[in-house]
């Protein structure tokens, strides 16, 4: 799993809302779109994520709608256990 | 230097000037247009059965940030993410899709066939095209098919690809998105 994943991950259990739009996570994430949505995609293809639109008709909002992303329960669960493998390594040396 | 080359010099820095702030609002007139231009461009490359949900969620995306200059530098990451969606969702590359020629690749565009037509070709094995020999090492070429009915849509895609330089073209993926029709 990439850091960019994981920072996207991150980004969506950290919020309290559950839930967020693409260019939330891209604001939270720092992540450009062209790396992004590939990202939301592939998570969303592996059922680690969920997306649906906004309530609300573009025409009544005045706007187009946002999809908003949200961790499944097994997106969580593999989350976790990705960032519990990782968090060991942080601070130890590289050749450690 | 005289006072003719000061005066020419200072008509110079006049015109530059008033040229830099009309090229300024120029750019800033045309960057909407540009950037849904762009926009448009990146959803004619996403996945086909993706384009209307991305057409909607990238506006609102870039309806969310603030600065001309940044929606841009977002859209045209979107033109980026679609050459990693493609690949990530396994299906044609669009813009090789919709460019037959010299390309090896072939796209057959099926018009005025019933449903049943279509249902049969989604389950037949299309002839590959004559692929290039012994270059390149992989050729891809495709057929593919969609035809509209009221209310749904049938999308037939199928692709082969040459794994060996002499071997015969080999049925890589075929997928059917039948939309509604056989829900």
């Amino acid at each position: 799993m990439s850091a960019q994943t994981l920072k996207v991950l991150g980004a969506l259990l950290s919020d309290p809302s559950d839930e967020l739009s693409g260019a939330e996570v891209a604001r939270v994430t720092k992540l450009a779109s062209g790396t992004l949505y590939p990202i939301l995609l592939r998570l969303e293809q592996a059922g680690w994520l969920t997306s649906a639109w906004e309530k609300g008709n573009p025409h009544e909002l005045g706007r187009p709608r946002r999809r908003f992303y949200r961790v499944t329960a097994v997106g969580a669960k593999r989350a976790k256990e990705a960032f519990e493998e990782l968090t060991p390594m942080l601070g130890r040396p590289a050749w450690a | 230097m005289g006072v003719v080359e000061w005066i020419v010099l200072a008509i110079l820095g006049l015109l530059a000037a008033s040229l830099r702030k009309l090229l300024t609002d120029e750019l800033k007139a045309w960057l909407p247009s540009l950037i849904e231009m762009i926009l448009l461009f990146a959803v004619k490359k996403a996945p086909v059965s993706l384009r209307d949900r991305y057409a909607e969620e990238w506006r609102a995306h870039l309806n969310e940030i603030p600065g001309e200059l940044t929606k841009l530098s977002a859209a045209l990451g979107f033109v980026c993410a679609t050459r990693k969606m493609n690949a990530a969702i396994g299906q044609l590359d669009t813009e090789s899709a919709e460019a037959p020629g010299d390309d090896p690749l072939t796209v057959t565009i099926v018009r005025s066939l019933t449903l049943d037509d279509l249902k049969a070709l989604a389950n037949s094995r299309v002839e590959p095209p004559r692929c290039p020999d012994p270059w390149p090492p992989l050729c891809n070429s495709a057929s593919d098919g969609k035809h509209e009915v009221p209310g749904a849509a049938l999308y037939i895609s199928t692709r082969y690809g040459v794994h060996t330089f002499q071997g015969p073209c080999t049925l890589c993926r075929q997928w059917v998105d039948t939309g509604e029709i056989f829900d």
